[in-house]
């Protein structure tokens, strides 16, 4: 995996939508034990722009959602994601963003985020160099979980690929 | 009458706790040992990738090797083959932590017959289609030298791909056909 990507540094905060305010872009959210409710409580709430797809899964540097190659993690986004199938059947020339909202996949040399910007030129990658995590309440009432904000563990960051 | 103060306090306290801010988990927060029961006890695939992912970023340890030959041989799951190997190597290189380093070089430190071993799982992985296993598999080639064995495999993988991207468009015309 030759090319070494470049780091830039994007906000902690995350906005829970963009400034459109509309879901146009797509959504895997592959949490789904209660353990990490509040995580996939974030990813319903969602709302990525047109050409923006995100991932919202556990991961380690190495790793998303224990997928350890580019190959597996494009599958699963050919067959869950329009917006990437679209770019894939285009020939890979369309200029979208992937947003992984799994913990430390951008940290580190060769991490799984740099892999997929290498095996993807075309494709913005961002993901986290730390832990990712959701600041939530349970509701009084029924004890829904109510999320409040999204940030990277200090001394982390957004990192862009 | 006179619980009615002590009611009214019950409830503040309840609220107090219930809209507490709290912050989500992480893999830190995890116990391995709870994970490795749960994987032991009932073949739990989600359990056994929060383990894989715990022991990427942690230091693993050998249980992972007879885990993973479990989630395989009882549990059927493909996806344990390319762990077998990776536990393998690591078995051998203790003190390197887990993909900080060339696996195939590292993997040179794993004393002939378990090498088969791990090679042989990585083959049943090629012939289920397994991704990593590929992967793995022909990085291994390529690292001894025997280049066509690798193209033929990252040919392998070029033809899966496209295979699946065929099934899922003849499935999407399927769709679209029963829309119509």
């Amino acid at each position: 995996m030759g090319r070494e990507a470049h780091a830039s540094e994007e906000s902690k905060e995350v906005s829970t939508s963009n400034p459109n305010d509309v879901k146009a872009g797509d959504v895997l959210n592959l949490h789904t034990d209660d353990y990490f409710g509040a995580l996939s409580e974030w990813a319903k709430q969602s709302k990525p722009g047109a050409g923006e797809v995100e991932i919202h899964a556990h991961g380690s540097s190495r790793s998303i959602n224990g997928m350890r190659t580019v190959g597996e993690i494009s599958k699963l986004l050919y067959d869950k994601s329009p917006t990437w199938k679209s770019m894939v059947d285009g020939g890979m020339k369309a200029n979208i963003k992937l947003k992984l909202f799994s913990c430390t996949t951008g940290g580190g040399n060769n991490s799984i985020a740099s892999q997929i910007k290498v095996a993807f030129p075309n494709v913005t990658v961002v993901a986290p160099t730390a832990y990712w995590n959701v600041s939530y309440y349970n509701s009084f009432f029924g004890g829904n979980v109510i999320v409040t904000g999204g940030f990277v563990s200090s001394p982390g960051n957004w990192r862009k690929f | 009458m006179k619980y009615i103060p002590i009611i009214i306090v019950i409830i503040v306290i309840l609220l107090f706790f219930s809209c507490k801010n709290k912050v989500s988990k992480t893999l830190d927060d995890m116990n391995p040992e709870v994970l490795k029961k749960e994987i032991i006890n009932t073949g739990s695939i989600a359990s056994f990738k929060l383990l894989s992912m715990y022991y990427d970023d942690k230091k693993m340890d050998e249980d992972f090797l007879d885990i993973s030959i479990l989630m395989y041989e009882k549990y059927n799951y493909t996806n344990a083959l390319s762990n077998i190997y990776y536990a393998y190597i690591y078995k051998y290189n203790p003190n390197i932590p887990f993909y900080n380093g060339d696996k195939e070089q590292l993997f040179k430190n794993v004393p002939k017959k378990e090498q088969e071993i791990a090679l042989k799982y990585l083959e049943i992985g090629v012939e289920k289609g397994d991704y990593a296993c590929i992967e793995s598999l022909s990085d291994y080639y390529l690292s001894i030298g025997k280049i066509d064995k690798s193209k033929e495999l990252l040919k392998l993988q070029e033809d899966l791909v496209e295979n699946h991207k065929k099934k899922v468009n003849d499935s999407l015309s399927k769709i679209q056909d029963i829309k119509k």
